[in-house]
């Protein structure tokens, strides 16, 4: 039980008011501060946003439902070849990705439905077979997508703004909008639901869920967003070509997710956040930013499972560290509370049937 | 029909036959659902074209080849993947992505993309004269005993040695092994390093008859999925049946509809036969649904 569940409902209340004020602040900060950036920061910045977005349809598959889908990278390019090829046809931006999204949403619902009397491995691979189907349509589509050469985005731009600046804007609202709907998904029936699913299918079924149902609908979703994504990182990049949505790009999406922390709402962000600021850092290691990624995705997996969206929870229960951590709150006078959570006989970082620990911001939190 | 069909066929067979039975056995012990074995299939091409085109003979070529992707597969096990027995089984299927990203990256590095290509007179690839109505290549001939010889050789020790039965009690249960003195990480590492070393010998085998670049073999070892699911995971018998049903319908759909409906076309396979037998053709009941 995450240690804020204890704590009486005033006080409960009162952190969840600081909560909703920073996050204002901070979304008030990033609609103010980028237009005074230079247009490389704002493309850095536009990139960690719509890592975020794409990431958070992965996790709202793999992280909350546990379904090893691995198409996510497949979608991504649906939704950036879709959007383009909308708005070569003269399509307005915002109307393209909207049909962009929708229209991936149904194909990741529709295609589910055989994979759907699979889990686990043959999910796995019957999604990364569908994936390398999408690519291979790409690479092939003649004069539609542009075969391996890709094709040049037609970039839309508001008046008044630069191109970037215009792309900016729509990512912030569309990530806002994305995590707003995630966020409440997540603290209704749907996200108690999800993680059932996830942890006791079985038990999940007996209780009279209608899995099928759930499951087509967050395939669904999960679709929606990388497609949202993908149609975002068209605009961004102006150009697109099949290479872009390959087993790299799945693997830096799964680095993102367990970077950040799987099954956690705000993981996908500190994960997008993560590999931009790598990407930037390794630029001139080129092309050993792939190995890196996959030994860092491996790493995690193996010696941070949580992801970062655990560190703290981590930190405050581990033996060594922890008691240090905890010295110095109670100096604060935060140290009854912290001892609460010390004296729990199960360690709430064990790693047993759950894919990684509830963060925080756990499910539990939002019924009230 | 066209008389290559058949020695086409077998030989694509072999390939999948050698990786499949290589992803049994590792996974026969540590259950781990392996995205790396294309990974091992790539190291194990390079390090034979590498060693050969510097003079080495065919035999000398396929030792080292076999040698190095054995090393690759139980170290990596050791430092790595070790780790993973903690995490929930798709978790560390994750984490073999990962892992397979990463070797594919340093194969990158080192050899970058350039085809795989044989130095001539390692092998000859004109008709086998004693099998002249069968128009085999002596490389296909190689490819086809070689998997004959080594999946006899993987059969044998994990279906038929106390080694092999001591990797299914890990299997069942790690510790329950440990406490009877299974020394459960050495077993699990020589299941790694023989999944390593049969994924490397297909590797070989796929460069000496087809020549790709490293990525063709990777897309390759995707092929060799639906091979393992129909197979049904844990037996040795039913991915060397399976290796030949897919090998066939591929060439099938090669000569009569078109090529490159090919790798589609084995996915395909699979999600029919798989809606109606849900274990793959020969999978212990529950084998794949347990996952």
């Amino acid at each position: 039980m995450p240690p804020h569940d204890l704590l009486p409902d005033g006080n409960r209340r009162g952190r969840r008011w600081a909560k909703l004020a920073s996050l204002i602040v901070l979304i008030t900060l990033l609609a103010v501060v980028p237009p005074a950036m230079n247009s490389y920061d704002q493309y850095l910045i536009t990139l960690t946003l719509v890592y975020a977005i794409t990431t958070l349809g992965l996790n709202v598959l793999i992280g909350w439902t546990g379904q090893l889908s691995l198409a996510h990278a497949g979608v991504f390019g649906l939704g950036a070849y879709l959007s383009t090829i909308l708005i070569q046809h003269g399509w307005g931006f915002v109307p393209s990705l909207l049909v962009a999204g929708l229209g991936s949403a149904i194909v990741g619902g529709l295609v589910v439905f055989p994979a759907l009397r699979f889990s686990g491995f043959t999910l796995a691979v019957a999604s990364l077979a569908f994936a390398s189907v999408i690519v291979q349509l790409f690479d092939n589509g003649g004069s539609v997508t542009g075969g391996g050469g890709g094709l040049a985005v037609p970039v839309f731009q508001f008046s008044g703004l630069s191109q970037t600046m215009s792309t900016y804007y729509v990512t912030l609202i569309s990530t806002v909008l994305c995590f707003v709907v995630a966020h409440r998904m997540r603290h209704l029936r749907f996200g108690r639901v999800a993680f059932s699913i996830r942890d006791t299918e079985i038990a999940a079924v007996v209780s009279g869920i209608r899995v099928v149902r759930y499951k087509v609908f967050v395939f669904a979703f999960a679709a929606f967003l990388g497609a949202i994504g993908g149609a975002l990182y068209a605009q961004l990049e102006t150009f697109i070509f099949p290479v872009m949505f390959s087993t790299n790009t799945l693997v830096l999406m799964l680095v993102m997710l367990f970077l950040g922390g799987a099954s956690s709402l705000y993981g996908p962000i500190f994960g997008a956040i993560f590999a931009v600021v790598m990407v930037e850092l390794l630029q001139s290691f080129g092309s050993y930013q792939d190995l890196l990624y996959g030994l860092l995705l491996m790493l995690v997996i193996g010696v941070l499972p949580g992801g970062m969206a655990s560190l703290p929870e981590r930190l405050r229960t581990s033996h060594l560290l922890g008691r240090a951590v905890r010295g110095v709150a109670s100096r604060f006078g935060r140290g009854r509370q912290d001892e609460a959570t010390a004296a729990s006989p199960v360690p709430p970082t064990a790693t047993g049937s759950s894919l990684v620990d509830d963060p925080g911001d756990g499910v539990e939190s939002g019924v009230a | 029909m066209n008389i290559s069909f058949i020695s086409n066929t077998l030989t694509q067979a072999s390939i999948y036959a050698l990786v499949s039975v290589g992803f049994v056995a590792l996974y026969r012990a540590t259950r781990i659902l392996s995205f790396a074995q294309g990974a091992f299939m790539v190291i194990g091409a390079i390090t034979f074209v590498y060693v050969t085109n510097h003079g080495a003979s065919l035999f000398v070529g396929l030792a080292v080849a076999l040698v190095a992707s054995f090393v690759f597969g139980g170290v990596l096990y050791r430092l790595f993947l070790v780790r993973l027995s903690f995490v929930p089984p798709f978790v560390a299927a994750i984490a073999t992505v990962g892992l397979a990203g990463g070797i594919e990256a340093l194969t990158a590095l080192v050899w970058g993309s350039a085809p795989l290509v044989v130095r001539p007179g390692v092998i000859s690839t004109s008709n086998v004269p004693a099998l002249s109505s069968l128009h085999v290549q002596y490389d296909q001939l190689a490819s086809i005993v070689g998997a004959i010889v080594a999946c006899s050789v993987v059969y044998l020790v994990i279906e038929r040695s106390k080694l092999g039965l001591r990797m299914r009690s890990i299997a069942d249960s790690a510790s329950l092994a440990d406490l009877v003195g299974v020394p459960v990480r050495s077993v699990s590492s020589f299941s790694w390093a023989l999944g390593g070393a049969m994924a490397g010998l297909a590797g070989v085998a796929f460069t000496l008859t087809s020549q790709p670049d490293p990525s063709a073999i990777v897309d390759l070892s995707f092929v060799a999925f639906p091979v393992i699911l129909l197979g049904g995971l844990e037996s040795v018998g039913g991915v060397i049946v399976a290796s030949l049903v897919i090998a066939a319908v591929q060439d099938l759909v090669t000569v009569y509809v078109n090529p490159d409906f090919a790798n589609p076309s084995a996915y395909i396979i699979l999600l029919v036969v798989l809606v109606f037998k849900p274990n793959g053709l020969f999978g212990a009941r529950g084998a794949v649904e347990r996952l």
